[in-house]
């Protein structure tokens, strides 16, 4: 009887032994509201999703939706005079960069926005990282090209925010390239990654992006290829190939593109000549100048018509789904109704400086509206419900290809054969080709090409880049810009205390 | 060869006894006194001729003559006289019955044996025959009662029954059986007939006590070495009427409910639990999933929500078991960490149709003492008097000042205008609780049925809460198995009032009305103009609330217990249960276009079509839990083992979703379906979480001789929250224990029942986690790129996240004594709480602002006692009085902190010295070493009589004028030095009468209302009236400074967190009265057709008498309870 009962119980012990032994997978549960990265990687869309993720986090107002290209960046350089009323910032910035850690005035609203670039670039830079730490593993996903092009897109596109933050934060190369600058992160995980200098950083971001280069040989914008719907979206446009969808991306010419940008900071003008002027080579197929047609009579009721971007001729962008909502508040009367006035005009006396009276520079003539004595930069105005145009809209450029022709008059050894690259897009402009008399020294030369900078940027947030690379003492627009330490942002308090730096 | 028989025995009745007698003899040689005795002739006449020797001389002589053995125990004979006999060729029953006559001794004969023992006087020593007696130990209900022990009274003959309850003894008819069983009424069974006989025991409440149920098992107490206390129903019922919760809080001091001053006493609001003090850390970033510190409910052997708890009808708890140290909560490991709380119902008793009934009726009376509010007269002098009709309408024409103040003069001095504000909202609820129980069936088939409503209607004008349930449990025995299922439904509706929140009544000025001329309600209750165009426009709360507001939530679950137990052998038990619960929830808030939220929304703006917004939200939450497992029981001779082995496994998933509309075209909607848009700019929101749990826990209590005690468990579990890399954490404990009355020399003494030390050590876990910590989760937000919805990683994935882990340490007393009449209970003890789940500050180039670790420490230390003191106790005609008081403290203090927390004070600086807010409240800062109820606060030395301005002290003791954040010193605790109950229950002829009073002595307390009423005070709204009190002109000595009032609310310095406004909190709190009574008369009863009948009146939470005045229950105010039950049988 007793044994018969033994029996028994050993039974009962030995099932329960073995649902034991098969928990472990029981116990790694799956949530509903969110996704578990190894569920997400499943499948190559998983993939195009966290890239979405990441050029959706990229386009926040904190970053490139406004403040690092058409706000704070721009109010640096000296482009507006902001007019603040309210909680507003940026009339502090114009006034006294009041940034830097170490000046007692400084402003919290200000640092809270510098600190914002840090905290959101790396922030992406981590979404990245989970990116590339698993596709490795999960190559089996992949159909086509799609694996190789969209991880040298996520490695190229981590390189290129490296890139902007080493602008930001790390000294201009040529005040000091042994300066500690900024930490290149390339894992996802809980550990400090070290500071490097900005001559490492540069090298580093350099080596990143031909990786990525070798990576994207099969882009298809590069291939003129339609893509697949993992590598862009499916958006139709009847004047352009469907391979120009890849400018929303981090694309192959993007990280020449960027290729160039980097050598350029670090002072290598033979090695950013070089892939200036490959792309530039491709100009006529891949970024068309903007067509005359998509310009004219701007003002006009089909206004929503028009190309004010030129994006035919970006290199990159990034499609910013709220931008009509937000570009009204800064560039146009609806702003001053706002709770907190953040309006940014530039006034008569700059934009005739910059433009140099020129009325029929299409920059000068159709991107500007009159606002009191006044203007207001009409670049990113959105045009209302043109589903046609749709292609015009939400368009925020990143890398243009004139950048290119810029980087290529100031790299050339020959004076002269740098001045005809800056000629190229003068005559795009409408603006006359300089003429040997006009320019003749490198000095002449640099100083044209700085006033194109000034007339093509606005709304982008490049020029601050320009006069921190060039490092000038004093900034044309700007007569409170007295100290060439306010190019170098500081890192938030957070990075010191919790990173041990 | 000798033989060594002697010791203090009982009756031998045959051979076959002999043997064991001699087994039982053998264990105990060592420590028993011995005496030897050798046989040398065999004749069966005795001749003796001795005078005055000790007897063993006698038994020598016997033996020697007879070949008689003889047993004794050495102290026993030491009790007997020294004999003096002459006999010749006398028998041995005639030398014998010389050798005792006047000594306390008797004997028995077996065989060739006599035994010595003490005489027992009522019982006739008769050893001749025997019966063998065969029978059943049942309980009430008709279940066996394996392990029950019989004992032939007077003897220590005895047995234990068998898988079924089944027993045999040899004894004569007219002996009597002590049947006994931990739990039970002990039973004296007479013996009349050879037939099988039926013995049932009846489940005592009292003897409840000598229970620890720790849901897995049931123990003997007195085997115990845990801290535990068990609470009977009757208690819970005599503790108050409200909840479960309220009546355990006045019962154990250390199970607190921590008071919300901002919510009082509404009814939808679930109580924050503490166990033995906090050790979690405030929750900064949404870690946990609820309360972190709040103990683990287990409800027949499942884990269970607080908010069942809370709703549960109190006339089904048979008892209620609250696990403190590690020695009692360890089996529940990981989750035990903050206590456990284990509620058992009782289960239907056998017999024809029974039917329990009992009915509440509840009132619940808004309490607004502590609340100072001036009247219209008042108010109007105060702002003529500080300039509020001169200086601060500086942009209003003195023309509209003036004309402003006569209106106001006319309505509150002409008119007689004096609005109560306060009571607008308020009413007295009356609610109603039923609750019948249906039982009844046979030794086979059991069943049972409840049905309970009960409908609290809070203090504020429609709060109420309603709860329907029935339940029906079905039991059924085959042989030694038992199969029992417990099917219940609940259903929950809880409206909170439309008048929304009590503060805006408050602060209403009493020269306002709500109603106009014509008795319409107004939309606005009065302005102050600001400049010619401006003013400051006060709505009048009672308009939205006759707007069809609608706020409520409700749940529906179901759940299904199913248990089987299967009585292997009579000291081996398996069980195997199951449990299931589902719930769903449901949640609505709208407020309809006219409602005051939306005057912003105009033509002009775009959002006229707007107006009006419904929430809704929806719920569900599942659990599937199932233990299986096994009790051990073995006594050999004074060592008894008790063993378990259980394993558990569970599943328990819950999710949310929420829906907001906007836009609907008129008030009288009735769905969310009715709205014209989604929210603007919004999208739905969703929340989920999911756990999985697997473990084993064993224990073992060894205990020798009822004496020695020893506890010993150990668990291990794993659970799908934590890490892959740290699933598993390893919980054990240890527990030893005395129990002095025991001990020889303790009983002597005579005066105590129970004297009991114990102590224990172990590791316990908290798993309170969110459930994807360690994950890393991507989720769809808000982002659209290029047509694609973005995934984005919500955290830094940690994979070593493991268990938070407390260590706990327990020295206690337990004592009874002076006959039952006094018992005291003292524990000691220590909590240190580490690995505790933290947000750590990151660098931000990680790329996450922070992520979650294992860091920090806290340490509990505390002490309970409790004392009750049994006045008298008179059975006869049912009077007795008790007395008991309780009290425990508890001191926390952080000892290891995370650099989030040091983010954590600066940023409660920077709002502390933020010039725009206006602070009410110190805000908390957390430090190591220091207490986290602390109040940081600047050191005030009052009021300057002078200057009117308050003047500060630094930390480094210079005197200031100027507050700043970085002088904030610690100016108290809000945790109190003491707090406890003191209570009194007495009883007469079926009257009884209790009373429990709670009380606080040596915390601190920030007066919030002298901050928020007295001093940073516009002036616009009403005041405190203490405010008359305030610093006026140089020379006013005064606690308060000057008020000042002015047309802009920026220009106001207001008074920041200083000691002035810490007070002493010192209170003693009548929480519950109770006067019963129980009808006595049988043949009352009879003709009422009843078993049963009791009835009750309650008042709860009745007076508080305390150090502060301040206005307690901001947004909802607190209630006095009063009720009315009654409780019958038929």
């Amino acid at each position: 009887m007793k044994a018969l009962y033994l029996t028994k119980i050993t039974i009962l012990m030995g099932l329960v032994l073995v649902a034991l032994s098969s928990c472990k997978k029981w116990l790694d549960v799956q949530p509903e509201t969110r996704l578990v990265q190894s569920e997400l990687f499943k499948t190559e869309g998983g993939y195009r999703d966290a890239m979405a993720g990441v050029y959706g986090g990229l386009s926040s107002t904190s970053l490139y939706g406004r403040e690092l290209t058409f706000a704070t960046m721009d109010v640096l350089a000296g482009y507006y005079t902001p007019i603040n009323s309210g909680n507003t910032a940026y009339y502090e910035f114009f006034n006294s960069y009041p940034y830097k850690r170490d000046n007692a005035s400084k402003s919290d609203k200000c640092v809270t926005i510098v600190d914002g670039f840090w905290t959101g670039l790396y922030g992406q830079v981590a979404q990245l990282n989970g990116i590339i730490q698993t596709i490795d593993g999960n190559k089996k996903v992949f159909s086509g090209d799609n694996y190789s092009t969209l991880k040298g897109e996520a490695i190229g596109l981590r390189a290129f925010l490296h890139l902007d933050l080493l602008r930001m934060y790390g000294s201009s190369y040529v005040t000091d390239p042994m300066q500690k600058a900024i930490p290149f992160v390339d894992t996802l995980s809980s550990q400090v990654t070290k500071l490097m200098t900005v001559d490492e950083a540069c090298n580093k971001i350099i080596q990143e992006l031909q990786r990525s280069l070798a990576l994207m040989v099969n882009d298809p914008i590069k291939q003129g290829r339609a893509p697949s719907d993992i590598l862009a979206s499916a958006v139709a446009t009847t004047t352009l190939a469907a391979y120009h969808n890849r400018r929303y991306h981090f694309n192959y010419y993007a990280v020449k593109a960027a290729l160039a940008r980097a050598y350029l900071w670090k002072g290598d003008k033979a090695n950013a000549l070089r892939y200036a002027k490959e792309i530039i080579a491709e100009q006529p197929t891949r970024f068309p100048w903007v067509l005359d047609a998509n310009l004219t009579s701007i003002g006009n009721a089909l206004s929503y018509n028009k190309d004010r971007t030129f994006t035919t001729e970006h290199i990159f962008a990034l499609n910013i789904r709220n931008l009509e909502l937000d570009v009204p508040n800064y560039f146009s009367s609806a702003g001053s109704s706002a709770q907190n006035q953040n309006l940014l005009p530039t006034t008569a006396t700059v934009k005739n400086r910059i433009y140099e009276n020129n009325t029929i520079d299409p920059r000068n003539q159709y991107l500007f509206t009159s606002y009191g004595s006044s203007f207001f930069s009409t670049k990113l105005y959105q045009d209302q419900e043109a589903l046609a145009q749709i292609w015009f809209k939400n368009q925020m450029p990143i890398i243009r290809i004139s950048e290119m022709y810029y980087i290529a008059a100031e790299c050339e050894p020959d004076m002269a054969t740098g001045r005809n690259w800056l000629n190229v897009i003068r005559q795009v402009r409408k603006l006359s080709a300089l003429t040997s008399v006009e320019v003749n020294t490198t000095t002449q030369l640099m100083n044209q090409i700085q006033k194109e900078y000034e007339k093509e940027f606005i709304g982008e947030g490049q020029l601050w880049y320009f006069y921190k690379r060039r490092d000038l003492a004093t900034l044309p627009n700007s007569r409170l810009f007295t100290n060439k330490a306010w190019y170098t942002f500081d890192m938030p308090d957070e990075e010191y205390t919790n990173g041990g730096r | 060869m000798y033989k060594f028989y002697a010791k203090k025995l009982g009756v031998t009745p045959s051979y076959a006894y002999k043997i064991l007698l001699m087994m039982r003899l053998t264990t105990v040689l060592l420590i028993a006194s011995i005496l030897q005795v050798s046989a040398a002739s065999y004749g069966q006449k005795i001749s003796l001729s001795e005078t005055n020797v000790p007897v063993q001389v006698i038994f020598k002589k016997i033996r020697a003559q007879t070949g008689y053995d003889f047993f004794f125990d050495r102290n026993l004979i030491l009790k007997t006289n020294p004999v003096t006999i002459h006999v010749k060729n006398a028998e041995l029953s005639e030398v014998l019955k010389i050798c005792f006559k006047n000594s306390p001794l008797t004997y028995s004969l077996d065989e060739k044996t006599v035994v010595v023992k003490e005489a027992v006087a009522s019982l006739p020593i008769d050893t001749v025959r025997r019966i063998k007696v065969t029978g059943r130990v049942l309980t009430t209900n008709g279940d066996p009662l394996p392990m029950a022990s019989i004992l032939r009274k007077g003897t220590k003959v005895g047995t234990t029954a068998g898988v079924n309850g089944e027993f045999s003894i040899q004894a004569n008819i007219g002996d009597i059986l002590l049947v006994t069983s931990v739990g039970y009424e002990p039973y004296n069974y007479e013996i009349r007939s050879t037939a099988p006989a039926r013995i049932e025991l009846k489940e005592s409440p009292e003897m409840l006590k000598d229970l620890v149920v720790s849901g897995f098992t049931t123990r003997r107490a007195e085997s115990f070495t845990g801290s535990a206390i068990t609470v009977t129903r009757d208690e819970l019922l005599k503790a108050g009427s409200q909840n479960i919760l309220q009546s355990l809080k006045n019962i154990d001091p250390s199970f607190r409910i921590i008071e919300n001053l901002n919510l009082g006493s509404d009814p939808n609001n679930l109580p924050e639990i503490v166990l033995r003090g906090r050790s979690a850390m405030p929750d900064l970033a949404g870690t946990f999933s609820g309360n972190p510190n709040q103990p683990l409910f287990i409800l027949d052997g499942f884990e269970t929500t607080l908010q069942r708890i809370y709703d549960l009808d109190m006339n089904r708890i048979k008892s209620i078991t609250i696990l403190k140290d590690a020695a009692a909560k360890a089996v529940y490991g990981a989750k035990a960490g903050n206590g456990v709380v284990v509620v058992e119902t009782v289960l239907p008793t056998r017999g024809k149709l029974q039917v329990n009934y009992s009915a509440n009726v509840t009132v619940e009376a808004p309490d607004l003492t502590g609340y100072n509010v001036m009247n219209a007269k008042e108010k109007l002098d105060f702002e003529k008097s500080h300039g509020m009709y001169d200086a601060p309408f500086s942009s209003v024409t003195a023309n509209v000042r003036e004309a402003l103040y006569n209106q106001r003069y006319q309505d509150a001095y002409v008119k007689g205008i004096n609005t109560y504000w306060l009571s607008q909202p308020l009413r007295t609820g009356i609610g109603q609780r039923h609750s019948v129980n249906l039982e009844g069936g046979d030794d086979y088939m059991r069943y049972g049925a409840t049905f309970f409503t009960n409908n609290i209607s809070g203090a504020m004008k429609g709060s109420k809460r309603g709860t329907l349930s029935g339940s029906t449990v079905l039991s059924y025995r085959y042989k030694n198995l038992l199969f029992r299922n417990m099917m219940e439904i609940n259903q929950n509706k809880a409206n909170n009032s439309p008048y929304g929140n009590f503060a805006d009544y408050v602060k209403m000025n009493p020269y306002w009305t709500a109603y106009d001329e014509n008795g319409q309600l107004k939309r606005i209750a009065g302005e102050y103009p600001l400049s010619s165009t401006t003013s400051d426009i006060y709505y009048n709360p009672m308009y939205n609330a006759s707007l069809n507001v609608i706020n409520r939530s409700s749940y529906q679950q179901v759940i299904d217990n199913f248990q089987v137990e299967w009585t292997v052998l009579k000291n081996l038990r398996l069980k195997g249960s199951l449990g299931y619960t589902q719930q769903t929830n449901e949640s609505d808030d709208f407020r309809p276009p006219n409602h005051t939220d939306f005057n912003g929304y105009t033509d002009v703006n775009g959002l006229i079509a707007y107006k009006g917004k419904w929430t809704k939200g929806n719920g569900k939450q599942q659990s599937l839990e199932s233990n299986v497992g096994g009790d051990y029981n073995l006594k050999l001779g004074r060592h008894a083992f008790f063993t378990n082995l259980t394993l558990n496994i569970s599943d328990i998933k819950s999710n949310s979703n929420t829906v907001v509309a906007e836009g609907f075209g008129s008030d009288f909607v009735s769905d969310i379906s009715m709205a014209n848009y989604y929210q603007r700019g919004g999208s739905p929101g969703g929340a989920d979480n999911h756990t999985r749990s697997i473990g084993g826990v064993g224990l073992l209590n060894y205990t020798f001789d009822d004496r020695f005690l020893f506890d010993a468990s150990y668990r291990t579990s794993a659970s799908s929250i934590y890490g892959k890399d740290s699933r598993w954490g390893q919980f054990w404990s240890l527990g030893t224990g005395w129990n002095l009355h025991n001990e020889k020399f303790i009983r002597e003494l005579n005066v105590f029942q129970q004297f009991k030390i114990r102590g224990s050590v172990g590791y316990t876990g908290s798993q309170n986690a969110d459930s994807y910590l360690t994950l890393a989760t991507y989720n769809y937000g808000g982002v659209t790129y290029d047509g694609t919805k973005g995934a984005s990683l919500m955290a830094l994935p940690n994979p070593n996240l493991s268990w938070q882990k407390n260590l706990d340490y327990n020295g206690g007393i337990d004592l009874v004594m002076l006959k039952n009449k006094i018992a005291i209970r003292f524990d000691l003890y220590q909590r240190e709480t580490s690995n505790l789940l933290q947000d750590i500050s990151a660098a931000p180039s990680m790329g996450f602002s922070t992520f979650r670790a294992n860091i920090g420490k806290t340490i509990n230390v505390g002490q309970e006692l409790s004392v009750r003191y049994q006045v008298f106790n008179n059975t006869k005609n049912r009077s007795y009085l008790n007395i008991s008081v309780s009290g425990s403290r508890n001191k926390n203090r952080l000892t290891e902190i995370s650099d989030a927390f040091k983010s954590y004070n600066e940023k409660s600086d920077e709002q502390a010295t933020n010039e725009d807010v206006l602070f009410t409240k110190p805000v908390a800062r957390f430090y190591e070493g220091q207490s986290m109820t602390a109040i940081w606060a600047m050191q005030s030395l009052g009021i300057d009589p002078t200057s009117g301005r308050e003047l500060f002290m630094t930390r480094d003791g210079k005197l200031t004028y100027n507050w700043a954040s970085n002088e904030l010193v610690i100016v108290g605790d809000t945790e109190p030095k003491i707090n406890g109950t003191i209570g009194f229950n007495m009883g007469y002829k079926g009257f009884s009468l209790s009373l429990i009073c709670s009380y606080r002595i040596g915390s601190q307390f920030y007066n919030s209302t002298l901050a928020e009423k007295v001093e940073n005070v516009t002036g616009r709204l009403n005041l405190d009236t203490r405010i008359k009190d305030a610093w006026k002109q140089p020379g006013d000595v005064s606690i308060y400074r000057a008020p000042q009032v002015s047309a802009y609310l920026n220009s106001i310095n207001y008074t920041k967190p200083t000691s002035r406004f810490v007070q002493k909190n010192d209170e003693l709190y009548f929480s519950t009265v109770n006067l019963g009574y129980e009808v006595q008369s049988r043949k009352l009863l009879n003709s009422l057709g009843l078993n049963y009948l009791k009835a009750t009146l309650y008042a709860n939470e009745l007076l508080r008498i305390s150090s502060v005045t301040t206005e307690r229950g901001s947004s909802y105010p607190f209630a006095r309870n009063f009720s009315f039950a009654l409780q019958t049988t038929f």
